[in-house]
């Protein structure tokens, strides 16, 4: 029996198949990969949070958000520190200044950037915070 | 016709197939990563806003722009007090990647 484009036959071949695939394919995504989409996701979330905290408040004062002292980092670094226990770490960057541990040879790795004014040097600088796994 | 396993219009419905999934992966792939961008952007946008409440002059690093975008762009309303005029201002702050 002949279809208009493809034989019936192969069109029920690539059905059947495309339905089979398709079901391997979410199982094997819901079984092996939910735990590291879901783990990227709340890496991520508490990367930004993070960065939130720092810029607006421990950087910062409360009147002027994300004009930081940069002498304020180690009192960061050393909170992240007591909160953010292993297998966790994170590296801070500001300018050319870096605190914290070492996101190199780690896997999941998310980086938060943002925008502050250093009071020291009276400029613009990039804050940028890694957090990994 | 036969080819040597599947027949040629069977070679053709895989082909579509492959071409419809890899189109809508690259499309539900393409989607996250905006949302990811809107997030990051909306946050350097507030950023931008809130160094030029104490600070008028300040600019924006080069991988940023204000101007001039084309796509993936994040467009922040806000409003700040004028004193001279004792009025609320409203004003929007742009901003995308300088890619």
């Amino acid at each position: 029996m002949k279809a208009q484009i493809f034989s019936l036959d192969a069109m029920l071949a690539i059905v059947a198949l495309t339905v089979i695939v398709g079901y391997f394919s979410w199982s094997l995504e819901n079984t092996l990969h939910s735990a590291d989409i879901s783990e990227y996701e709340s890496l991520q979330r508490m990367a930004d949070d993070w960065a939130q905290l720092a810029v607006k408040r421990i950087l910062a004062q409360r009147d002027e958000p994300n004009k930081v002292d940069s002498s304020r980092l180690s009192d960061l670094a050393a909170q992240m520190s007591e909160l953010l226990v292993s297998p966790y770490d994170f590296e801070l960057h500001l300018g050319n200044s870096k605190l914290g541990g070492d996101c190199s040879s780690k896997q999941n790795v998310v980086s938060v950037r943002r925008l502050v004014y250093d009071k020291d040097s009276a400029e613009g600088k990039v804050f940028e915070l890694r957090l990994c796994v | 016709m036969k080819g040597l396993l599947f027949s040629v219009d069977s070679v053709l419905a895989l082909l579509l197939l492959f071409v419809i999934s890899s189109t809508y992966l690259v499309m539900l792939e393409v989607q996250e990563k905006n949302k990811d961008n809107v997030l990051m952007l909306s946050r350097l946008a507030r950023d931008i806003i809130d160094i030029r409440y104490y600070q008028p002059s300040y600019s924006p690093p080069d991988w940023l722009k204000e101007e001039n975008c084309q796509h993936n762009v994040v467009s922040l309303d806000y409003f700040v007090y004028d004193s001279s005029s004792n009025k609320v201002i409203k004003k929007t702050q742009k901003v995308c990647f300088n890619e």
